[in-house]
């Protein structure tokens, strides 16, 4: 951060791009805590980014177009997700397609029904689609819930990251589901012959990775107030990155929650610090690549100097 | 194409030592294989036969001695291209045809694409693969694809052929096809060595039978000498000297507690087997690869598919959902390497750690950790150490203790104590003892005579899969008796059946 802030003369220390960063830090933390567990298991998920657009696209139309109530909407949105979610989980699992042809097949099904059900359109809470009544009322309340006023400007999502975090903190440190994660990710085999409820387990860790995305989408959503078919794609990397920063291990068994915040902490730091300094996109995408590609590097050598001893 | 025959050759192996760390693997041995005939090669598990055949295909150095091939004039050192290996992982081409499973190795003779010649079609002929010459290798069974490997090597002018455990997933007809194949073979002047676990093949199909013990030259077995007896006798003696056995005392066992009937293997691996396991009991499977003992044991454990009914006192119990455990004998399958020891000891258990809505309780979960650290003797500085860092018999401990633990009424193993150093054995023989004390059963996939010696009370003989005898463990005088009535029972066996 230092760094950051004597390159960029003092910009980077801006609160308000702090609070930015925070918020970014936020959508990156939530999505990656779904993955984090995916990734424990000992699959991989490459489909929240196509979910993260799907459900809130599915949201938007059910709210804005449908006219629908708002609780109504939101009980659209998640149980779609944990449909795909089971969807991803049913061919990794029971077909046994390899998890990473599974979801990135997947990932482009699930955009190609986000244009389907949104008529390819962008959903702006500001100008709802023609012969929406949507009343003001509830949309004013849909936008509060990450956009809102709190004191020293924290941006809301932040709140409902530490809400999130708790609860998957909770989820993989406290409970059965968390331990027995784990064991299935560490050593596939041997948990099929102990007879734990691997593919029970799957389902759920995919589920929540949907769930996951379609939480930072919504609340996204009720932050900039516009979604676009394609809104989450983007966040594939910089996600990835931030869970194998944390110490998520691509393959398998480990990975926390404590981890996972901090990588996308720390991601959105430097990442937010380089678009600063630097003036064009390339330099991130090239920072991307090589913190994904190094994470991962460091995760075999890790991994192999372990078996070794 | 082959002239050899004309020439005697040997195969001579002098002196040949290979250590790993601190384990030897073979200590001075020396051996003498001639061509036109079969060398036999027995050998307890983990005597160093497969130590040999990988230095002989040259996949390891070996640190001293020669091996050299020589003839009435010449000797030279023996070059790893003229050894062939015949096993079940077979270096062959799945997607190719069998024909282009030959031609792949030619070097190119200025032709764009080899076409076969008459040499090919020779050895295909030679080898009965001419039916199948433009099939797909990949689809035809393995006793195919392994003849396609011999053939392969013959094409390549092979002069050595090593035949490790060549048939332990064929079929009686297809093992008859492969040993006609290993007689053809012999008969061309090649020299040809055979590792089998069976032994009523290794002496009808050898013309003498080598002895691998400790990684050492045993008795060399030939003429009326060699016969299946004589050779399993052998096997478990030198084994019996280096540790007093302890036999089994005969003990009192409560009928009606679990019974099989019908049992039949999705892969009809057997059928209509049938199986009373009484309570307090500990049965040991005695089976080589292929016998279907394997799958016996994991399919009553639920991890394989078969069909029939298990009844325990009487009541009919699903497999998939019985409460049994099953220890696999490779600690690859049953430990969790990222896991704590106590992780690793508690992974099995749900009720006894959490609660109903799932959340584990640490202090039961340390409680029952600790429990198990000393009912099943682990020593391990802390439980809190990854599991890996333990020794490899204490790792095989806690993976049989964090099986037992949840109590099961019958406990299926597999191998309990392979690869495992001689006093963590004794102590895994006396805590299967223990746990059957509790109203509960354990049946041991076992591939050793000394290790049904000293843990079980019976031992079902499975061959071909086929249970084909019993015997009362009790009943046996010793070790070598025990080995001989396990011999008798399968070589009758397999005289029955070819």
């Amino acid at each position: 951060m230092l760094v950051f802030s004597l390159l960029s003369h003092g910009l980077f220390l801006y609160v308000d791009n702090l609070l930015g960063l925070l918020r970014y830090a936020s959508s990156l933390a939530i999505l990656g805590l779904g993955l984090t567990v995916v990734l424990i298991v000992g699959e991989i998920d490459l489909s929240f980014g196509a979910l993260y657009g799907f459900c809130t696209t599915a949201f938007a139309v059910a709210f804005l177009a449908w006219n629908w109530p708002m609780w109504l909407a939101l009980v659209f949105a998640y149980g779609l997700a944990i449909f795909w979610g089971a969807f991803n989980a049913f061919f990794t699992t029971i077909v046994k397609i390899p998890s990473f042809i599974a979801t990135l097949g997947s990932s482009t099904f699930i955009f190609g029904f986000t244009l389907l059900i949104g008529n390819s359109n962008t959903f702006a809470t500001a100008a709802p689609p023609l012969g929406s009544h949507t009343s003001k009322d509830s949309i004013k309340f849909f936008r509060a819930i990450s956009n809102q006023e709190l004191p020293a400007g924290l941006p809301m999502q932040a709140i409902w990251m530490v809400v999130v975090m708790v609860i998957f903190w909770v989820v993989l440190s406290r409970s059965i589901y968390g331990f027995r994660i784990r064991a299935i990710g560490g050593n596939k085999i041997a948990a099929e012959l102990a007879k734990l409820p691997v593919k029970k387990y799957k389902f759920i860790a995919y589920i929540l990775c949907a769930i996951t995305a379609a939480t930072a989408g919504i609340l996204d959503f009720s932050f900039i107030g516009t979604i676009q078919p394609n809104s989450g794609q983007t966040f594939l990397f910089p996600v990835f990155a931030a869970v194998v920063i944390g110490g998520a291990s691509l393959q398998g068994g480990i990975g926390n929650v404590t981890g996972t915040v901090l990588g996308a902490l720390i991601l959105s730091i430097i990442s937010n610090g380089l678009s600063l300094l630097a003036s064009g996109a390339f330099a991130q995408q090239i920072f991307l690549g090589t913190v994904t590609i190094g994470a991962v590097v460091i995760d075999v050598v890790l991994r192999r100097r372990r078996a070794r001893s | 194409m082959i002239n050899e025959s004309a020439i005697h050759k040997t195969l001579q192996v002098k002196g040949v030592s290979k250590r790993y760390g601190k384990t030897i693997a073979l200590n001075q041995l020396s051996l003498t294989a001639r061509s036109g005939e079969i060398l036999g090669i027995a050998g307890p598990n983990g005597a160093g036969k497969s130590t040999l055949i990988k230095i002989l295909a040259g996949e390891v150095e070996l640190d001293s001695g020669s091996i050299t091939i020589n003839t009435s004039e010449t000797s030279q050192s023996s070059p790893v291209s003229q050894v062939a290996v015949v096993h079940q992982e077979l270096q062959v081409y799945p997607n190719l045809s069998v024909i282009d499973n030959l031609l792949i190795i030619r070097e190119n003779q200025g032709q764009f694409r080899p076409k076969s010649s008459k040499k090919e079609l020779e050895i295909l002929e030679e080898m009965r693969l001419s039916k199948f010459i433009d099939e797909i290798l990949g689809e035809l069974p393995l006793a195919v694809a392994q003849r396609v490997e011999i053939a392969r090597a013959l094409l390549s002018d092979s002069l050595i052929f090593l035949f490790d455990e060549p048939n332990s997933a064929l079929t009686p007809e297809e093992s008859e096809d492969l040993f006609n194949a290993m007689h053809h073979l012999k008969n061309l002047g090649h020299i040809v060595l055979f590792v089998t676990h069976r032994l009523a093949e290794l002496v009808e199909h050898s013309n003498r039978v080598q002895l691998i013990i400790d990684g050492k030259t045993g008795i060399l077995f030939e003429g009326s000498a060699l016969n299946a007896e004589n050779i399993a006798a052998q096997l478990v003696m030198e084994e019996s000297r280096q540790r007093g056995n302890q036999k089994t005392q005969k003990r009192a066992f409560e009928s009606d507690f679990i019974n099989i009937q019908n049992w039949t293997h999705h892969r009809k691996v057997f059928k209509d087997l049938e199986l009373e396991i009484r309570s307090g009991e500990i049965i040991a499977i005695v089976g080589v690869e292929g016998s279907g003992g394997r799958e016996l044991i994991r399919s009553l454990a639920g991890v394989e598919n078969a069909t029939g009914e298990i009844l325990v006192k009487n009541k009919k119990v699903d497999p998939k959902n019985s409460g049994f455990v099953f220890v696999a004998a490779n600690r690859d399958s049953s430990i969790f390497p990222n896991l704590t020891v106590g992780e690793n000891l508690v992974i099995r258990h749900s009720d006894s750690i959490s609660n109903k809505l799932g959340w584990v309780s640490g202090k039961n979960s340390k409680v029952l950790a600790s429990e198990s650290k000393e009912q099943y003797t682990i020593k391990t500085e802390s439980l809190g150490l990854n599991v890996k860092s333990l020794s490899g018999g204490n790792q095989q401990k806690v993976a049989i203790a964090s099986a037992l633990s949840t109590k099961p009424v019958l406990a299926l193993l597999e191998e309990p104590t392979r690869g495992v150093d001689l006093s963590s054995k004794a102590d895994i023989y006396a805590l299967l003892k223990d746990h059957t004390k509790s109203k509960s059963a354990v049946v041991l996939l076992c591939t050793e005579e000394s290790e049904v010696y000293d843990v079980a009370d019976r031992a079902c003989v499975m061959q071909l899969g086929e249970l084909v005898g019993e015997i009362d463990i009790s009943s046996c005088a010793d070790l070598e008796d025990l080995a001989r009535k396990i011999a008798k029972f399968t070589t009758q066996e397999s005289q029955t059946a070819s």
